[in-house]
């Protein structure tokens, strides 16, 4: 007890320097906030400058005074003088119980009086000497179960722990974890030298700033009274699920430690180092529920929001302010800005992020391009309320934009310049195109043509029909009296008969009937061939007829020179055979040549 | 005769009548899609696909309703059955390349020989089913121009009529070539989410690629349960029937 005075003594005063920036005159208990029955315990009133208790504390029945003290201190810092006043009661329990006691009146030189509100100690029936700490040993093993035995005998004096404010969250909810030394009342702490911290895997952290005057308070572990103090706080939020765990935070510590023999006016202090390790903790992440609203940015916790707007009648192209508030408690860092769906032809910009105590405000610019009456659709925020497990969807109200035009712009006036305003069409997303609205024909599934499967069908049916289209055309040919085919194919046979009457005459050698023979069948066959009137052919005129009917002059030439040849043997006789036979193939030449032509 | 008169309208008349309720059915999908109940739409559409009637449209309409849902496998496999009906329609061609986008397996476009992509796109203008009603068409031309070539009295028809029956006589094989080589390739989708391709059609078989829901893919060969594939690179793997969807 004595042993840690002065720690108590030094934390006092660092509470007092605290305190002294206030106003002068104030009154506070300082008492442990948990005894053993039968401890002697300090319960001190301590006045901050000029004051006077203003009659006796009264101490409840099992709570014995044995001495009473008081101790006035000075302190001059920067040249300012504070002042303290210490009543001491030394006390003892006698009961375990509940006790709420020790409310004060301070009054100081000019009459202002200050109270203080009574503390509330638990007495408990724990044993509370250092010889008996074997017995507490084994409890405190639980807490603190692989605190080194090999160190000290009385091991469990001194544990840290970490406390998370709960093990069961959704993810993306946040926990305080808090770390806590716990040491024996009759030990002593001079300090710290290595340690080590983890570095909380799966978990977004921030440190929670707990201010310098931390001070020890009792805590009851497994019935026997510890003291701790919170050394470190952080806010954990997970940001995955399952099972995750915290590693050991590792701090060695400076242990001050009254050993057993003790000499007459001081007592023997053991000095040590020892290295201290927190159990480690596992946390149980529960995922959270699906069917997350589209507006959900995993924003977890309770949140009210505010959706403003700076002004509602702008000229186009002036900025507006959209502000949105969000306020309220949950993972407040992590929520990203709301999408607002702004009309699409304003110029919207990122929304800028500023983050106060509680709340947290996305300032939204954009710049409204064209005149009319714009609606932004209403803002939309999601949480997830991890008390109820659901989601929650805020959303305010949409609001109307009066643009008027801007009387700077460059429209088009009376000359008809390029239109400065013109751009492009802006593509604001892709999509598939909307289904067809009418029905097409149906067909039967796989059929290729007309419902059938298969086009052989088609093509005999086409082959049918050609052959019976063939040959009925075939028979009305045959059929048809085509006069002027019929007279080619005559010409040519008659040309031919003629022709033969006259080979006839030429192997007979009568060379005057050859010749008219020949002259007769080339005028009859000229006659049937090119439809031309007999009666009508003559030497002179014969070449004209040909040409009209287009017969190649060449042949005109060799008809004409068989025509006068015949004339002229006919009557210039005398001459061989060999000439008849000439003639005769030269006709039967020219015959055939027409015939080819015209076929 | 008579008689056959009677049949036949009976026969018009009844197909008619189905049309006309199919009609219902697809402008009742029609509303269930607007309405956005696309389950309900595509039980509507689906209901004329089990009558044994189809049409691009519906198949396009019906890979809308699975895109909305987020189904891109099947999504996939209506709007290729639609561009094989009709690979000339835009918005089919449109929502296909949307769809495809939303593909996880990604192939790489081999730059190809201009004169195959030329082919490509002459087969891409029409349907299997129009190539080979061209061909049909082309060989009945053939056979008017064959009988006025042998009918003809005008020399200069004659010879018009032969050249020009020769030209369609090439073109009837130009078309029939197409035909079938559209024919020729059975394409299909993988429906499943994921799927192990084989070396061999066996669950012992090692494997040798993944692939992903709404990739199209050739099928080569059957075997049993089992389906060869041949992915765009060439790569071949066995798969089972039922992860795939044949277009």
């Amino acid at each position: 007890m004595k042993t840690n005075k002065l720690l108590k003594k030094f934390i006092i005063l660092v509470a007092f320097i605290a305190i002294a920036g206030n106003a002068l005159g104030q009154i506070k208990i300082e008492a442990p906030n948990m005894v053993s029955v039968g401890e002697v315990f300090n319960f001190n009133y301590v006045i901050t400058g000029q004051g006077k208790l203003s009659g006796q504390p009264s101490f409840p029945s099992e709570i014995q005074n044995l001495a009473y003290g008081s101790t006035f201190m000075q302190t001059s810092i920067n040249g300012k003088a504070t002042s303290q006043t210490i009543h001491q009661f030394t006390l003892r329990a006698n009961k375990e119980g509940k006790y709420t006691f020790g409310a004060m009146q301070a009054t100081d030189a000019s009459g202002n009086s200050h109270s203080c509100n009574d503390v509330t100690i638990e007495v408990i029936a724990g044993q509370n000497n250092s010889q008996n700490s074997g017995a507490n040993t084994q409890q405190g093993q639980n807490a603190a179960p692989s605190n080194n035995k090999s160190n000290n005998a009385g091991g469990e004096d001194v544990f840290m722990r970490m406390v998370p404010s709960r093990t069961t969250l959704y993810r993306g909810d946040n926990l305080t974890l808090s770390l806590k030394l716990y040491r024996n009342p009759q030990v002593g702490i001079s300090g710290t030298s290595a340690s080590k911290f983890p570095s909380f895997d799966g978990f977004w952290t921030k440190d929670i700033d707990i201010g310098n005057n931390q001070q020890w308070h009792r805590e009851n572990i497994n019935g026997k009274i510890y003291e701790a103090i919170l050394i470190k706080q952080w806010t954990l939020s997970p940001q995955k699920s399952g099972n995750l765990r915290i590693e050991p935070i590792e701090i060695t510590w400076g242990i001050q430690k009254r050993t057993a023999n003790r000499n007459m006016f001081f007592p023997d202090i053991e000095e040590y180092d020892k290295p201290l390790r927190t159990p480690t903790i596992t946390i149980v992440v529960k995922d959270m529920p699906s069917g997350a609203p589209q507006s959900y940015t995993g924003a977890v916790g309770k949140y009210t929001m505010n959706a403003t707007i700076s002004r509602n009648q702008v000229t186009a192209n002036d900025a507006v302010t959209l502000n949105v508030k969000i306020s309220g408690s949950g993972n407040m860092s992590l929520i990203s800005a709301p999408k607002i769906e702004f009309p699409s032809d304003f110029d919207s910009y990122d929304p800028k992020k500023t983050e106060s105590g509680g709340s947290i405000n996305f300032e939204y610019n954009f710049v409204p391009r064209s005149a009319g009456t714009f609606i932004i659709e209403p803002v939309k925020f999601s949480y997830f309320n991890p008390t109820d497990g659901k989601y929650t969807t805020l959303s305010s109200n949409p609001m109307t934009i009066e643009v008027a035009k801007d009387p700077n712009a460059t429209t088009a006036q009376s000359t008809y310049s390029i239109p400065a305003n013109q751009r492009d069409v802006k593509i604001l997303g892709k999509d598939i195109r909307f289904i067809k609205p009418a029905p097409e024909a149906w067909k039967n599934k796989n059929s290729r043509i007309f419902g059938v499967k298969c086009y052989y069908p088609f093509y005999l049916i086409l082959i049918a029909i050609f052959a019976a289209l063939y040959f009925y055309l075939r028979k009305k040919n045959k059929n048809s009296h085509n006069i002027v085919l019929m007279r080619n194919r005559k010409a040519k046979s008659i040309a031919k008969k003629r022709l033969k009457v006259a080979e006839k005459l030429m192997k007979l050698n009568s060379a005057n009937a050859f010749y008219e023979e020949l002259s007769k069948a080339v005028y009859g066959y000229l006659g049937d061939k090119y439809s031309l009137p007999l009666a009508e052919l003559s030497r002179d005129n014969v070449s004209e007829m040909l040409a009209s009917k287009n017969v190649e002059k060449e042949n005109i030439d060799k008809l004409i020179g068989i025509i006068d040849e015949c004339e002229y043997a006919r009557y210039a006789p005398g001459d061989s055979n060999a000439q008849m036979h000439t003639l005769y193939n030269n006709t039967i030449e020219v015959i055939s040549t027409l015939e080819q032509k015209t076929k | 005769m008579k008689k056959i008169y009677f049949i036949l309208a009976i026969l018009i008349v009844s197909n008619l009548a189905t049309a006309q309720s199919n009609d219902q059915i697809f402008a009742a999908g029609n509303n269930f899609y607007n309405a956005a109940k696309y389950d309900s739409a595509i039980i509507e559409y689906s209901k004329i696909l089990d009558q044994n009637k189809e049409s691009s449209y519906l198949y396009y309409n019906l890979g809308n309703a699975y895109f909305k849902q987020n189904n891109i496998g099947k999504a996939i496999l209506y709007y290729e059955r639609a561009y094989r009906l009709n690979p000339s329609d835009d918005d089919i061609e449109h929502n296909l390349a949307m769809a495809r986008t939303q593909v996880t397996d990604k192939f790489d476009d081999v730059p190809q020989f201009f004169m195959i992509t030329f082919f490509e796109k002459i087969k891409s203008m029409f349907s299997a089913n129009t190539w080979g009603t061209l061909a049909l068409t082309l060989f009945a031309i053939v056979l008017v121009l064959a009988l006025l070539f042998l009918f003809s009295k005008s020399l200069f028809i004659r010879r018009l009529s032969f050249w020009l029956a020769c030209l369609a006589l090439v073109l009837l094989i130009c078309c029939k070539c197409v035909e079938s080589s559209i024919r020729s390739v059975k394409g299909a989708i993988v429906s499943v989410p994921v799927v192990t391709a084989k070396s061999s059609p066996d669950d012992n078989g090692k494997d040798v690629f993944l692939l992903h829901e709404g990739t199209k893919i050739r099928v080569r060969d059957e075997l049993g349960e089992w389906q060869k594939i041949e992915l765009p690179n060439g790569e071949q793997g066995w798969v089972v029937k039922e992860s795939i969807d044949v277009i």
